[in-house]
């Protein structure tokens, strides 16, 4: 029998313990959230160099629309990912239902080449890409490929990989059997892909789609090495901007756009959080 | 549904062209000389072998190797523990918790990465508005302190897969046979979970080793790892542009990466945990 000390000794362990968990999540979180929150003050710092706090300001949320170089970037950055991500997500998903229909090995290889570009040196993607634009814009005579065009193929190429991994185990998921009985209600394989496979593995695309855009949107390495000089994304503004520190009043207007980037994350994943938990509820009383 | 395996066949065909020929066409520049990228003055060569293998280039790999095994170590360190206690927590939507804690994840890495650096400059923000006064702007220090910021996300995703999908009998059962948690953790759920660590490893020490942007950003030129080398190799904008150079050293960082795929393939050959 444990005696009454024991009792209360454990009962202070276990809340020593969550007190320990909790100051360790706080700590991570601030970790994390410290530089978001820098970003966010700075945005309505009327410090324009940033150096010292000078008063709370919305100018930068006014001039970040009259720069021209911003206002490309982003709407290079908003396009791209928005086409890319519906591209690959599309695509994506009809070569995971390709690989998921072949023969163990077959699978297997092409499981391995789809994780190459995952895997790889975002660096070395990029190179890769590069190489292939600049020999193809020789073999067609034209040395001046790179630019838009490029930048989207590289997006979708380096987003399809993402959505094979998150369609791929919702496929593995299907029975079987539900495929063969669309096909004996006399479904076409089409109607039955549109009927019985995409409403089952439409979580899998969903995630896919999601990630795939994250991915996109702020991508860096492999655009600067494949979208010429032309054209820049958001990153790669930043990028141009590095080198002009302190007294040009560029970054602030950077720090708006981004604060607003990370005002909708926020709304996003709380409308989603919401939709689920009374998605839950109702399955709940069902 | 057998119908559909012809939608491979593209996907197959995509990825030679994209992955498979510029790999095949690294491969032949790392033998060959030329100037620029005219391949017609082109002629073989092991001089890219001889200009790899100098002081600059070797320091570039130890340095990659040093920092990125050490932001990967704290990687581990920081990150199993969020994953387990998160996976612990008793409320409904963990995964959702997960979410709101890696959600600066979404915000542009390279501000990000900028607004770090300039945090640890010993004139600035910090010093006007806190009073605190860092000097670790462009150190080692902060290139690891940046690397365990941007990756730690990536770590602590997969070890959280894993460990929401061991089934909670085999936890019951061990406490059942008497042992305490510790020993439950260290023979059941440890070694269940080291399939997400791995992949957390690779996921966390590849991009970190190969990473140009944050030394670049943080030390501004000054730390070089080996994604600097291979950017000035095969950038647009520099004058030390050499093509075989850099074709060699993506092929040597592909060989790496090609053994890490590998050692996936092994523990997780869906690649679920890549996620």
């Amino acid at each position: 029998m444990m005696s009454l000390n024991q009792v209360k000794k454990e009962k202070v362990v276990k809340k020593v313990g969550s007190g320990l968990k909790f100051t360790f999540l706080a700590l991570v979180m601030f970790l994390m959230y410290f530089p978001i929150l820098i970003i966010i003050i700075q945005s309505f710092n009327a410090n324009g160099q940033g150096t010292d706090f000078g008063g709370f300001t919305f100018r930068w949320y006014g001039e970040m629309f009259k720069d021209t170089n911003l206002m490309n970037a982003i709407v290079v950055t908003i396009s791209i990912s928005i086409i890319s991500t519906i591209v690959a997500t599309i695509l994506g998903t009809l070569f995971a239902i390709g690989i998921n229909s072949l023969n163990s090995k077959r699978r297997k290889r092409m499981i391995l080449i789809n994780n190459v570009p995952v895997l790889n040196a975002e660096v070395v993607t990029g190179v890769s890409l590069f190489f292939v634009f600049k020999t193809f814009g020789i073999l067609i005579g034209n040395e001046y490929l790179l630019g838009y065009t490029t930048l989207l193929i590289a997006h979708i190429f380096f987003s399809i990989p993402y959505v094979v991994l998150s369609v791929l185990p919702k496929l593995n998921e299907i029975d079987k059997n539900l495929y063969d009985a669309a096909l004996d209600l006399g479904c076409t394989p089409a109607s039955a892909l549109r009927k019985v496979i995409i409403p089952s593995i439409m979580t899998g695309i969903l995630t896919g789609a999601m990630l795939a855009f994250t991915m996109s949107f702020d991508d860096f390495v492999i655009s600067y090495m494949v979208a010429g000089e032309e054209i820049k994304n958001f990153s790669m503004w930043i990028y141009a901007n590095q080198k002009l520190s302190g007294r040009s009043l560029v970054w602030p207007k950077g720090y708006a756009y981004n604060s607003i980037v990370t005002l909708i994350t926020l709304f996003a994943l709380i409308v989603y959080n919401i939709i689920a938990a009374k998605k839950n509820k109702a399955k709940g009383k069902a | 549904m057998n119908k559909y395996k012809r939608f491979a066949f593209p996907y197959l065909v995509w990825m030679i062209i994209l992955t498979i020929v510029p790999i095949i066409l690294m491969l032949v520049l790392s033998f060959i000389q030329m100037e620029g990228f005219n391949l017609s003055s082109a002629k073989f060569s092991l001089s890219a072998f001889e200009k790899t293998f100098n002081r600059e280039i070797i320091i570039a790999f130890s340095n990659s190797i040093k920092l990125a095994t050490i932001a990967t170590i704290l990687c581990v360190i920081i990150g199993y523990p969020v994953a387990y206690i998160v996976s612990k927590l008793k409320i409904q939507n963990k995964f959702s918790f997960l979410l709101i804690l890696i959600l600066p994840m979404f915000t542009n890495m390279l501000l990000r990465v900028n607004t770090i650096n300039r945090l640890l400059l010993p004139e600035g923000f910090l010093k006007n508005v806190f009073g605190i006064s860092l000097n670790y702007s462009g150190t080692e220090f902060a290139v690891v302190l940046v690397m365990v910021v941007v990756y730690l996300p990536f770590m602590i995703f997969p070890i959280f897969t894993v460990l929401e999908k061991i089934d909670p009998s085999l936890l019951e059962a061990s406490k059942d046979l008497g042992a305490n948690n510790w020993k439950t953790f260290m023979k059941v759920t440890l070694p269940l979970s080291l399939k997400g660590v791995s992949s957390g490893i690779i996921m966390v020490f590849l991009p970190t080793a190969t990473s140009f942007t944050i030394p670049q950003i943080v030390s501004r030129g000054r730390i070089k790892l080996i994604g600097n080398i291979i950017e000035e190799k095969l950038g647009l904008a520099t004058a030390a542009v050499d093509y075989p150079v850099g074709s060699l050293i993506s092929i040597l960082i592909l060989v790496i990466v090609l053994g890490a795929l590998y050692i996936i393939s092994r523990v997780d050959a869906e690649g679920e945990t890549l996620l």
